[in-house]
């Protein structure tokens, strides 16, 4: 039963960065059996108010509330003992130990005798709780280390979930995960409000947000635009509010016939990773935005690193018909055959986040740099990233500025710009838009409209089906490893029609 | 990444290990087969297995030590001096204050901790990187070793104190080998059963993330540190029972003391996707020393072209441990 009493309160909050007022006076009331979600654009202040309420920094003026009594956190760890647990961005699995070991580090004396600890008993408790949470679909024996992106996500809300906690705050989840863990992560959502307790979710995804949340809080700019129910609101009014001004039409693909060049400039054949995806065959043409959706054990995420040749060993064949070597065997093959790609988790296999801004954009040019083959002018370097950072708006304090600095939007738009400024025919996009807002996504759309409009083809790999619907000229829908339909844009897409197949 | 099967008999990851460790077992008893023909039924005779395990037995005990401070990603590089200094200490106890056996673990333990707990706190503390902190105490500790050298020599005696018979129980083959079964069951419920190698593991996963998830850094550190100092210590006082002395060295000539265990701790991190942590460094130090001891019977010249042998070794392990891993890191 949802009370609606309020759980937690925040007073006048405030946060500088330097000369960056974070967050500005930021008060707001969270009630019990409510599911509040906080959208922003990049850089509105949503991780560093989580991040406040959490324990993880903390606020330089303002006042917090946890049942009427004032709260500070010291640390995460003490907001947990008050009731408050989360899944943030900034935080992760320790991948070194097991699953059961991440789930149950800091309270592992429960399964401690002597200090001897039970490790079996500790991982039968870890697939109970995985399981009591419908999230049981990772291997107990694992490491942390070895698990995807998404499968980490759960095992992170697993752990949240865990100490039962009055105010559950998820930061960024739902977007690196497939439709059917979403589906489970939402379930878990909304079995929890019903518990009474209140759920905080920060996310980009404005649709899914106002489908699950009771209330949304806009922030712009460090400050709070407003509070409304998501009953009385739609998605194009969030989006206003976040940005200030009225949405200037679709931000997708208008025309509703596919349109494409006549020379197919990859193509593969009967690509095959057993126990993964069997028997992928498909042709990409000039200017074609060939879109792969897919459930997480589709094998759509791993499809696109066999075709840039990375990850485990495929059998099948990678072709470049108009490039000098036709078959791809590695990535250097497709990266000379005017191939890029961009990998779904961009902190990880995607940008070098300690390096400036300057030497990632620069280094898969390097070899164009390079004069001689061997020498690489430094003003050659600064040019080519100063030129990308101005023509993709990236908002930074310079090219010296570490990528690790910027945010997730501007992280983004650095990632593809050291492509798209090169000379290429296609590339390969697995969730292109995974963690930026609304802003940037629309951005992202037109760059990718703008490079289809110079025939290049885009491979776009994507857990969201608006964005496949919008932008794709045909969409493969994958099912447990095949491709189990193809449909062309003039046929016309409806998400229906691709759920029901992905399904 | 493998989906749950509750249907399946074993588990997946134990069923790769097994897979692995049975290659690997036969590899090797293949390898020391081929060995064994080529030195005409020499290395594996009785006699020669027991001197490889000998051997064995000092590079697995530091090793284990190492791994408690490694673990947490702490790259101590002055282990080696750490046992010079130490077991001479233990010998001053030992004979200078006539405390016998007791003064030689106690001393060489106790300097351990002590030196280890100092490490520890330049890192932590002083947040100096931890190999140029290493560096750093290696070439005090040297130093301080060979000033005392000199000063013995100046005062007519040898250079370090030299250990007599009657104090060598340490260096002993069954003591040996009973102290190595020990140190291993010891370290590998340390290191895998008890929140002591848990919280190490996870400040060397992600040390800002295992300090949000409840573990305290410092503290878990020069545990680790204490822990570790007591095998090395004990790893120090069978290697000079063994060699009834350790002499001074100078110009960073300690790290080749602890060069055998840190490429066994190495070799067990390679292998790891085989045999736990602990297992792979037992496993590794008989691997290495049965290496060097073939690599003797067969004539290859001890110093540089073994260490050629040993450093390809460790590549190939690098090697193998990678193969069937993901291109992309996830």
């Amino acid at each position: 039963m949802r009370t609606g009493d309020c759980v937690l309160k925040l007073r006048n909050i405030n946060k500088f960065f330097a000369s960056t007022h974070a967050n500005n006076n930021i008060s707001l009331t969270f009630n019990r059996g409510e599911v509040r979600g906080i959208v922003g654009e990049n850089g509105s202040g949503k991780s560093t108010l989580s991040s406040i309420i959490c324990g993880m920094q903390k606020a330089d003026s303002g006042e917090m509330f946890k049942d009427g009594k004032p709260y500070a956190p010291k640390s995460p760890l003490d907001a947990i003992s008050n009731g408050i647990s989360m899944v943030v961005q900034e935080l992760g699995v320790l991948t070194q130990l097991t699953i059961p070991l991440n789930i149950f580090i800091g309270r592992e004396k429960q399964f401690s005798k002597f200090g001897i600890i039970n490790t079996r008993k500790m991982k039968k408790a870890a697939q109970r709780e995985l399981e009591k949470f419908g999230l049981g679909v990772v291997d107990v024996d694992d490491y942390a280390g070895d698990l995807s992106i998404e499968h980490r996500k759960m095992v992170e809300l697993t752990k949240a979930l865990m100490v039962d906690p009055d105010v559950l705050i998820l930061d960024e989840i739902t977007q690196a995960l497939s439709r059917d863990n979403r589906d489970r992560v939402h379930k878990v959502i909304h079995d929890f409000a019903e518990k009474n307790k209140t759920v905080i979710v920060i996310t980009h995804d404005i649709e899914e947000i106002v489908e699950l949340a009771d209330t949304i809080t806009v922030l712009r700019d460090g400050q709070v635009v407003g509070t409304v129910k998501a009953s009385e609101t739609t998605p194009d009014k969030i989006k206003s509010m976040m940005i200030g001004r009225d949405l200037t039409g679709n931000y997708y693909r208008t025309e509703e016939e596919e349109t494409r060049g006549e020379n197919v400039i990859l193509s593969v054949k009967d690509l095959t990773l057993p126990g993964v995806f069997n028997d992928v065959s498909f042709d990409l043409y000039e200017g074609e935005i060939l879109a792969f959706c897919g459930l997480s054990d589709a094998g759509i995420h791993e499809l696109g690193e066999a075709i840039y040749k990375i990850g485990d060993k495929s059998q099948g064949k990678v072709l470049t018909p108009l490039a000098q070597k036709k078959e791809v065997e590695s990535p250097i093959d497709i990266i000379r055959a005017g191939g890029a790609y961009l990998s779904k988790d961009r902190d990880v296999a995607g940008l070098m986040l300690q390096a400036d801004i300057k030497t990632n954009i620069a280094i898969p040019s390097i070899r164009d740099l390079a004069k001689g083959g061997l020498f690489v002018k430094p003003k050659d370097v600064r040019k080519k990233a100063q030129d990308a950072v101005d023509t993709f708006e990236v908002k930074c304090t310079g090219i010296e500025q570490p990528v690790m600095r910027l945010s997730g939007g501007n992280k983004q738009k650095v990632n593809l710009s050291r492509w798209l400024t090169r000379d290429l025919k296609f590339i390969i996009l697995d969730c292109p838009t995974r963690g930026v807002d609304i802003g940037v996504k629309e951005y992202i759309y037109h760059v990718l409209a703008e490079a289809k409009d110079k025939g290049i083809g885009i491979i776009m790999i994507t857990d969201e089906l608006p964005e496949a619907i919008g932008m794709a000229d045909r969409i493969m829908v994958m099912h447990k490893g095949t491709i189990a339909k193809t449909i062309h844009r003039s046929e016309g897409f409806t998400e229906e029609s691709i759920i029901e197949v992905m399904i | 990444m493998n989906t749950a099967n509750p249907s399946a008999k074993m588990p997946p990851r134990l069923k790769r290990r097994l897979i692995g460790m049975a290659v690997f077992f036969a590899i090797l008893c293949l390898i020391y087969v081929v060995i064994n023909i080529m030195t005409d039924g020499k290395f594996l005779s009785a006699f020669n297995i027991k001197t490889i395990i000998t051997h064995a037995v000092f590079s697995s005990i530091l090793a284990f030590g190492m791994s408690f401070i490694f673990s947490a990603g702490i790259i101590d590089l002055s282990i080696g001096a750490k046992v010079l200094l130490a077991s001479n200490v233990g010998l001053i106890f030992a004979y200078d204050f006539n405390l016998g056996y007791p003064g030689l673990l106690l001393g060489t333990i106790l300097c351990c901790i002590i030196l280890q707990l100092i490490s520890a706190w330049l890192v932590v503390s002083l947040k100096i990187p931890s190999w140029i902190a290493g560096l750093g105490v290696a070439l005090v500790l040297e130093a301080t070793l060979a000033e005392y050298s000199t000063g013995r020599i100046k005062s007519g005696l040898t250079s370090v104190i030299n250990m007599t018979d009657d104090m060598r129980l340490f260096g002993t083959t069954p003591v040996m080998f009973t102290m190595m079964i020990v140190c291993f069951i010891v370290a590998y419920i340390l290191f895998n059963y008890t929140k002591i190698g848990i919280n190490l593991r996870a400040i060397g996963s992600n040390a800002s993330v295992a300090q949000a998830m409840g573990v305290n850094y410092k503290k878990s550190i020069f545990i680790g540190a204490i822990v570790g100092a007591i095998f090395i210590g004990i790893a120090s006082v069978i290697q000079i029972s063994y060699n009834t002395k350790l002499e001074a060295v100078t110009g960073l000539s300690s790290m080749s003391r602890m060069f055998n265990s840190l490429a066994a701790v190495l070799l067990a991190q390679s292998i790891n996707r085989i045999f736990n942590n602990t297992i792979g460094i037992l496993v590794s130090s008989v691997v290495l020393m049965s290496v060097f001891n073939a690599l003797t019977m067969l004539g290859v010249p001890s110093g540089t072209w073994q260490t050629v042998v040993l450093g390809a070794i460790i590549v190939i392990c690098g090697i193998l441990a990678n193969i069937g891993n993901k291109g992309v890191v996830k």
